[in-house]
């Protein structure tokens, strides 16, 4: 099989610069996953989306998602098919004096990014989030931009739009390697034949790395293994995803539009533990860590819980774009816990590089890997959902 | 003619042909601030569905009515908001003084309201073996394992041990090893006392096994309390749950499992409803029609889409006798009511199961009995990652298991409708099995046990089974049981990222 472009990984990054390329017109695009779409990370991710980072790079790219968010949530867009997006904000709870200055500060550089968070009084916090007990509160730090969306809803919504736009989805279909000469990659083998494209685009996940392997390219990834719980379904409780800044392993939890919580908080892993590994500590660990917040937490039941990958890069920041050493191969990888939000701009990054040459946001271009070899890494010490 | 009933109606049996319901002293509650009566050892749903309750919760978010479907805990359609806390399944909460009862319209409201400081701190249990499920095959398991002096904690979600038994008012065949001439439900309370006599077996009852973790850990949620297992084997015997069929109008209160309606009458000598209609003729949907009947309320029918009956002879043979008819290639199309059950509509089917236009005609009723089937409550053995096969003869998604019914999972074991839909007698048969394949590999091979697994294997296989009644199952139970050497194969290509005990 031949085709134009190929996209290895049906994650919501391989969806959404599908959608993008075939907006702009092009035809012939593959996406190849396997397993079903979205059983990477995304189908197991919090769904928050936020640009209130600590790096320049961070905030540029995710204030640009936002606002393709917003448009993508139109009727005219995806939002014929269910897409939406929340803006119910974030919040980060302070308890420590010397947070509550960090907090100061980063809302300095956010707001002179253009992202206007401010720091609000546990009055406030209240306020935004009315069944939260916060008398251990310092204060919070308020994003009112940020929000969240709903994975099922966004995958099903960009299905529909890029099989309405000739987009070709194969599932259940792993490539096991790829194949190079000269200077270029010339196919990706799968158990049903080998698929040769003019482009290739890596958007496999927690399988990138080894991908990239197959045609001696080194990313520097790990899988991190993240777990996550989703509770029971309650009436609309409050808004913002709500983040404990200050509880080790920056507990979080956040409302789904149906009516359950999703909770989660990082615990101590070793990388590339298998994705069904559950652990019982993290039940009690996350649980008691929100119940300070929220003592009624400990009433409700949880439905499920599970563990997702953070494709986790030296420096937090995704690898984006070309690499070295072939011409015809772009990367989308490594969002260290951050793609879901990223995913449009994602989109709009890939299509620009292969259509213009290079992205129209110059952040983006201090993302590729090449700068890993020549130590420009970029710093960010917010790394929470 | 519809039945309507008043709230504060009694739905309750009090003379019955051969059958007389203990029950326990009276109590009163509280049902949506309304003082209510009930008696001692009901559910609160048994409870409720006695004085006249249909509706037990409206749909999330069309607020649609609707009833108790399963009775055991399975289906969450008795929601309801108890002592402040939502979402209690009414089903499997005993009734007791002075508990609150609300009905929930759609989502409930967090549960802001106290209640937080009662949930104890979690406890580590120290046992050789947990059994999950007090059903026949889990109370068989335990007495096996306890007996040759290992210490077993044994789990149920429901507040009463039995399983299935307890619905199970026939007397059983075979010899009196096998509990043969003793009632269901007989044998059911025999285990119990048994069991709960058993110095060596720890009883959690309305306690969950909710999930196998990392290093081998089971975690058990209780009322108020979790608590971690690290057992050396763990036998899961969870039972099966009920299948539901897709049809207009099939929220609607009145439409009941098969099972549920058993567990009302059988059980709590509640009259599920008095005009019926079941869906579905296999031996469940014969043997229920007939205790409705005997129970004193009016069979109109029996629908079956196959063009023959399901259950065996015997069964079909005694409805058939009270003037039931038996419908073949027929199917439910639709079911019609406000609140409750009202009618329903069946059409005849052409021989690709397609509806006949034309022949449908409408029953009047108030209850339908979905008696389709059940499914292994398999979930625990697909969370923890064990190898597991789509069989239909079993029922559903099942483990491969070995003859001494351990699955791919190193020190778990398989047993009773858990392993593929049979009957009890097989339940209690295969629970002694796994419990015996437990002392074996944890107090080392005993040439009694050995010999006693053997005649058990023997008997199962060459005598029971091999009835032309039970080829179905059999045939099933055959496809996933490999041999040990096979089950090392398949741990190899599938490593499992849990196991028990030493290895
Ligand atoms: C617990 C958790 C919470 C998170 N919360 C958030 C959050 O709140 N906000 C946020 O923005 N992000 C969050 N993330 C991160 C987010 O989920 C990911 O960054 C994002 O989903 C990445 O999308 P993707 O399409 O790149 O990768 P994936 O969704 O992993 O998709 C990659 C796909 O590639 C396929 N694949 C891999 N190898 C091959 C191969 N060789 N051949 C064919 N197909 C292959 C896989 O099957 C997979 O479907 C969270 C992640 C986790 C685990
Ligand atoms: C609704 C129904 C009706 C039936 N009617 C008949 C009949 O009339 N005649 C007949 O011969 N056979 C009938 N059967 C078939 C059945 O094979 C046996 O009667 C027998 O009861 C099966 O025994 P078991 O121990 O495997 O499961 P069960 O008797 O179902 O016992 C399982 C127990 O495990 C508990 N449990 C499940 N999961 C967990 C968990 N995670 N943690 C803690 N506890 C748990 C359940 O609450 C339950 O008490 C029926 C089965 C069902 C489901
Ligand atoms: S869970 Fe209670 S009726 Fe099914």
């Amino acid at each position: 099989m031949k085709v134009n472009i190929l996209i290895v990984g049906g994650g919501i990054s391989g969806l959404s610069i599908a959608y993008t390329l075939a907006k702009r017109g092009i035809k012939d695009i593959l996406v190849v996953d396997a397993n079903y779409i979205g059983s990477g990370s995304t189908g197991r991710c919090a769904t928050g989306i936020r640009a209130s980072f600590t790096s320049e790079e961070h905030v540029v790219l995710m204030k640009n998602s936002i606002e393709l968010w917003k448009k993508l949530s139109q009727p005219e867009e995806l939002g014929k098919y269910g897409l939406q997006f929340d803006q119910g904000g974030y919040v980060w709870i302070a308890s420590k004096e010397e947070s509550v200055e960090l907090f100061k500060k980063l809302v300095n550089l956010h707001n002179s990014l253009g992202v206007p968070t401010r720091v609000v009084s546990p009055e406030e916090l209240k306020e935004l989030v009315p069944p939260i007990r916060a008398d251990e509160a310092k204060a919070a730090l308020h994003d009112p931009t940020a929000g969240k969306s709903y994975v099922f809803d966004t995958l099903h919504a960009y299905i529909k739009a890029c099989k309405e736009l000739g987009v070709r989805i194969m599932t259940f279909t792993p490539v096991r390697k790829l194949v190079a000469g000269g200077g270029k990659v010339k196919a990706a083998v799968t158990d049903k034949g080998s698929i040769e494209a003019d482009t290739f685009i890596v958007a496999a996940g927690s399988g990138s790395k080894k991908l990239m392997e197959s045609i001696g390219v080194d990313i520097p990834l790990k899988n991190l293994p993240r777990h996550i719980m989703i509770t029971e379904a309650f009436k609309p409780a409050f808004k913002p995803l709500v983040i404990d800044w200050d509880a080790g392993g920056a507990p979080y939890i956040v409302q789904t539009k149906e009516g359950n919580f999703i909770i989660a908080r990082e615990i101590e892993e070793e990388p590339e533990q298998p994705l069904g590994s559950v652990r019982i500590d993290f039940l009690p660990k996350v649980v008691s860590a929100m119940a300070k917040w929220f003592p009624w937490i400990k009433r409700i039941r949880v439905l499920r819980y599970w563990i997702g990958y953070y494709v986790t890069s030296p420096d937090h920041h995704p690898i984006y774009g070309p690499v070295d050493e072939y011409e015809n191969i772009y990367l989308a990888c490594g969002y260290s816990g951050h793609g879901y939000m990223l995913a449009p701009v994602t989109g709009k990054i890939i299509t620009e590089w292969l259509l213009d040459g290079r992205p129209s946001i110059p952040q983006a271009e201090r993302l590729t890997l090449r700068r890993f070899k020549e130590g420009r890494l970029i710093e960010e010490f917010a790394i929470v959902g | 003619m519809p039945c309507t009933r008043n709230l504060l109606s009694d739905r309750r049996i009090w003379s019955h042909p051969i059958l007389t319901f203990k029950r326990g002293r009276k109590v009163k509650f509280f049902f949506e601030g309304r003082e209510v009566e009930a008696y001692e050892g009901e559910s609160i749903a048994a409870a409720l569905y006695a004085i006249g309750v249909d509706i037990f919760s409206y749909s999330i978010k069309l607020k649609r009515p609707r009833g108790a479907f399963c009775m055991i805990g399975k289906c969450s359609s008795c929601f309801m908001k108890v002592d402040g806390i939502p979402n209690t399944r009414t089903c499997i909460e005993p009734v007791r003084e002075g508990v609150k009862v609300e009905r929930q319209k759609g989502l409930a409201e967090i549960p802001t309201n106290g209640g937080e400081s009662d949930v104890e701190d979690e406890e580590v249990l120290e046992t050789d073996v947990l059994v999950i499920g007090g059903g026949p095959a889990g109370l068989s398991a335990a007495l096996a394992t306890a007996k040759y002096g290992l210490k077993t904690v044994i789990v149920n979600e429901h507040f009463k041990l039995g399983g299935q038994l307890l619905k199970q008012t026939h007397k059983f065949f075979g010899s009196k090893d096998l509990f043969g001439g003793l009632r269901g439900f007989q044998i059911g309370e025999e285990l119990s006392r048994k069991v709960m006599g058993n110095p060596n077996i720890k009883v959690l009852l309305q306690t969950v096994a909710y999930g196998i973790f990392r290093g081998g850990w089971v975690g058990l949620a209780g009322k108020n309390k979790l608590y971690r297992v690290k057992p050396k084997a763990v036998i899961v015997a969870s039972g099966a749950s009920e299948n539901f069929l897709t049809f207009p109008g099939n929220d609607l209160p009145g439409v009941m499992g098969a099972g549920g309606a058993q567990t009302l009458m059988n059980e709590y000598g509640i009259l599920p409803g008095d005009e019926v209609l079941t869906v579905g003729s296999g031996n469940v949907g014969l043997i229920v029609s007939y205790q409705l009947l005997q129970a004193g309320a009016k069979v109109k029918a029996i629908v079956e889409i196959l063009p023959e009956i399901g259950g065996w002879f015997v069964h079909a043979a005694k409805v058939r006798r009270y003037g039931i008819p038996i419908l073949t290639r027929h199917t439910l199309k639709a079911v019609w009511g406000r609140e409750r059950v009202e009618g329903a509509t069946i059409v005849q089917v052409d021989e690709k199961f397609r509806p006949i236009p034309g022949t449908e005609k409408d029953i009047e009723c108030d209850l339908v009995l979905i008696a389709v089937g059940l499914t292994p409550d398999t979930r625990l053995f697909a969370q923890a990652g064990a190898v597991m096969r789509w069989v239909p003869e079993a029922g559903g998604p099942v483990p491969l298991r070995t003859r001494y019914l351990e699955v791919s999972i190193p020190g778990m074991y398989i047993a009773g409708d858990a392993s593929g839909i049979e009957e009890a007698t097989t339940a209690m048969l295969e629970g002694e099995i796994a419990g015996l394949s437990v002392v074996t590999k944890l107090a080392g091979p005993k040439a009694e046990v050995i010999e006693r697994r053997e005649k058990l294997l023997k008997f199962l296989w060459d005598e029971y089974r091999a009835s032309p009644l039970m080829a179905r199952a059999k045939a099933g139970k055959e496809s996933v049981t490999v041999s040990e050497e096979e089950m090392e194969e398949i741990r190899k290509w599938n490593p499992p990222f849990v196991s028990f005990g030493v290895r």
